[in-house]
């Protein structure tokens, strides 16, 4: 068995422009924690979702250094939701993450579930050749697919 | 191991020492420039090639490392990793942006004396690296851009950096190669730097801070912020605090004590090391040590060892007091020309190139001068031109000094972009400014 044994061929996704505030919707309307982003043609450009979310929800410092304690920041929600409108109209590209891992439709089932196991979200599965999105695998998916393999 | 003595080269290759070794410290310049690979291995490859051709052998190599020097350093490190979990950084950035009411003007100035204060007792980098994220935090509550902020805390760091033994790297490296101390380093150059850090607070006030405003409602934002909660470990804060003031006292009685800088840096790490752990178990301890340790710029401390075993081949060959004759013979042997030159070279050289291998074959050359001056004693005015030089010179550009980068990185990070060149414009001028009064300093002072 490899990744295209449990992978979801045709996941929701997120095309190149699709601005922060729709992402979000589609998001919440999937139930998923980060959704591929892909252009006109299907190529794989990144990950966008909850872990991007949250950063644009911080000061533009928290970004700079991971370690940093931001216990005095005295903020209501009012504050952060004002944070987030300032990029509700901003493409998701800007913010994605393009440097994230991805599987590829031959990764081996068990290296498939060790990398789910150590990154602990959602991965796309790209064509290591032609770079398009070929699926995604999601940690709550496969473990149904395995339970009902079983 | 070889015997020291008669060179290798001249019997492997049947080349001159002096040639072998030129080249194997151009290419080793070259390559660090390039920044095409990393520093510390092209430092300790061109240290082995020294070896390997037999400018040196492997007991001359040792003897070169300076390990005052780079004991001085890890030490440092060390304390500053523990020292910074306690969140004291943050508290002194926030309370001080809040003792001027959040107006970005005043907290332009505070941050620059906080960084200034702070690379004079710590490195430059590690300053740079706590104060720049809360800097931007605060920026970002005033909706204010952080580059103007930012780049007065480029400045600052390398102008406090200047002022002690501990400050910046070449200053390092000098006290260690000289035997001057805290207290030399303090009296000769905290003056200068104070007014340097003056002249460029000024500057940056007429030039962008007297331009940033921010809303009452955004700078209530700020004074909202409460500092006593970026500490984070109160028993820790204590500790820190503690063994800092006992090193930094160490370095002030340092000749009195007969002790080496390294030595007391070193110490000091191993006793906050002990009461942070103290009353863990072993395998916490092992931890948290383990991890403190990478925390250290082993980057930094490699390179530091291939490169004093470089320039102690080029030494030995006899390159640097030949060129140091030649300097000697283009002055006319005028100690007031030799450190007008040298302050000024040091600081274009040290904006364009990495300041640290510059240091590092400069203090041997003018070693190499001392019969010319009158002795170790009339070389003072040459170690303070060349402190102020290489120091002061980091601010010109953005590749000028390593504090400059991380800045560069950090608010990248954060979505503000610093550019090479729109950097220099305005940094350029601004560090021969400074080299500029350093000049009047030195001619009234010292010559």
């Amino acid at each position: 068995m490899s990744c295209k044994d449990i992978m979801n061929s045709a996941p929701p996704v997120l095309q190149k422009g699709t601005t922060v505030a729709d992402a979000l919707a589609l998001l919440r309307q999937e139930k998923r924690m980060n959704l591929p982003v892909t252009d006109a043609k299907g190529k794989y450009l990144g990950l966008f979702g909850a872990h991007q979310i949250l950063m644009l929800a911080l000061p533009k410092g928290a970004r700079a250094d991971d370690e940093q304690n931001l216990a005095f920041i005295a903020d209501s929600v009012g504050d952060v939701i004002s944070r987030l409108k300032v990029v509700a109209a901003h493409p998701v590209e800007r913010y994605m993450d393009s440097e994230s891992e991805t599987l590829t439709p031959d990764t081996p089932l068990v290296e498939t579930l060790h990398i789910l196991y150590l990154r602990r979200e959602d991965l796309p599965v790209v064509d290591p050749v032609s770079q398009l999105l070929k699926g995604i695998v999601t940690i709550r998916s496969s473990l149904g697919k395995l339970m009902v393999t079983e | 191991m070889h015997s020291e003595g008669g060179t290798a080269a001249s019997i492997l290759f049947g080349l001159d020492p002096m040639w072998v070794s030129s080249a194997i410290l151009i290419a080793t310049y070259a390559a660090i420039m390039s920044e095409r690979i990393n520093r510390a291995i092209v430092s300790l490859l061109g240290a082995g090639v020294m070896i390997l051709v037999g400018v040196l052998n492997q007991e001359m190599a040792v003897r070169g490392v300076d390990f005052n020097t780079i004991a001085l350093l890890t030490g440092m490190m060390i304390i500053v990793s523990v020292t910074r979990k306690s969140g004291v950084f943050q508290y002194v950035a926030i309370w001080s942006a809040k003792q001027v009411k959040a107006n970005p003007a005043g907290i332009m100035l505070m941050l620059q004396i906080v960084t200034a204060v702070f690379s004079a007792l710590l490195d430059n980098v590690t300053t740079v690296l706590l104060i720049v994220p809360v800097t931007m935090v605060i920026c970002d509550e005033l909706k204010i851009k952080p580059y103007p902020i930012l780049v007065a805390e480029i400045f600052a760091s390398n102008i406090g950096g200047t002022s002690t033994l501990i400050g910046d790297p070449p200053n390092i490296i000098i006290g260690s190669a000289t035997g001057l101390t805290f207290n030399d380093f303090l009296f000769n150059l905290a003056p200068v730097v104070i007014v340097v850090q003056i002249v460029t607070a000024a500057i940056f006030h007429v030039m962008w801070g007297r331009k940033l405003h921010a809303t009452a409602e955004n700078r209530e934002r700020v004074m909202k912020f409460n500092e006593l909660e970026a500490i984070t470990d109160w028993r820790l804060l204590k500790q820190s605090l503690s063994v800092v003031f006992l090193v930094i006292l160490g370095f002030v009685l340092a000749r009195q004590l007969h002790l080496e800088p390294g030595t007391i840096a070193m110490t000091g790490a191993a006793v906050l090391m002990l009461l942070a752990n103290f009353g863990r178990d072993a395998e916490t301890q092992s931890h948290e040590v383990h991890h403190t340790f990478t925390e250290v710029e082993w980057i930094t401390i490699f390179f530091f060892v291939g490169l004093f075993m470089v320039v102690s081949g080029v030494e030995h060959a006899g390159v640097l007091k030949m060129l140091a004759e030649y300097l000697i013979a283009a002055t006319g042997g005028d100690l007031k020309v030799t450190a007008i030159a040298i302050l000024w070279s040091s600081a274009i050289l040290s904006a364009i190139i990495d300041n640290i291998p510059f240091v590092a074959t400069m203090i041997p050359l003018i070693k190499n001068m001392a019969p010319t001056f009158g002795g170790p004693e009339g070389l003072l005015p040459l170690w303070w031109c060349l402190s102020l030089g290489a120091c002061l010179g980091g601010n010109g550009t953005l590749i000028g000094a390593s504090a400059n980068l991380t800045v560069a990185g950090l608010a990248e990070r954060g979505g503000t972009t610093f550019k090479f060149i729109p950097y220099m414009k305005i940094a350029f001028p601004l560090m021969l400014i400074s080299i500029v009064i350093s000049t009047f300093y030195v001619w009234w002072r010292y010559l």
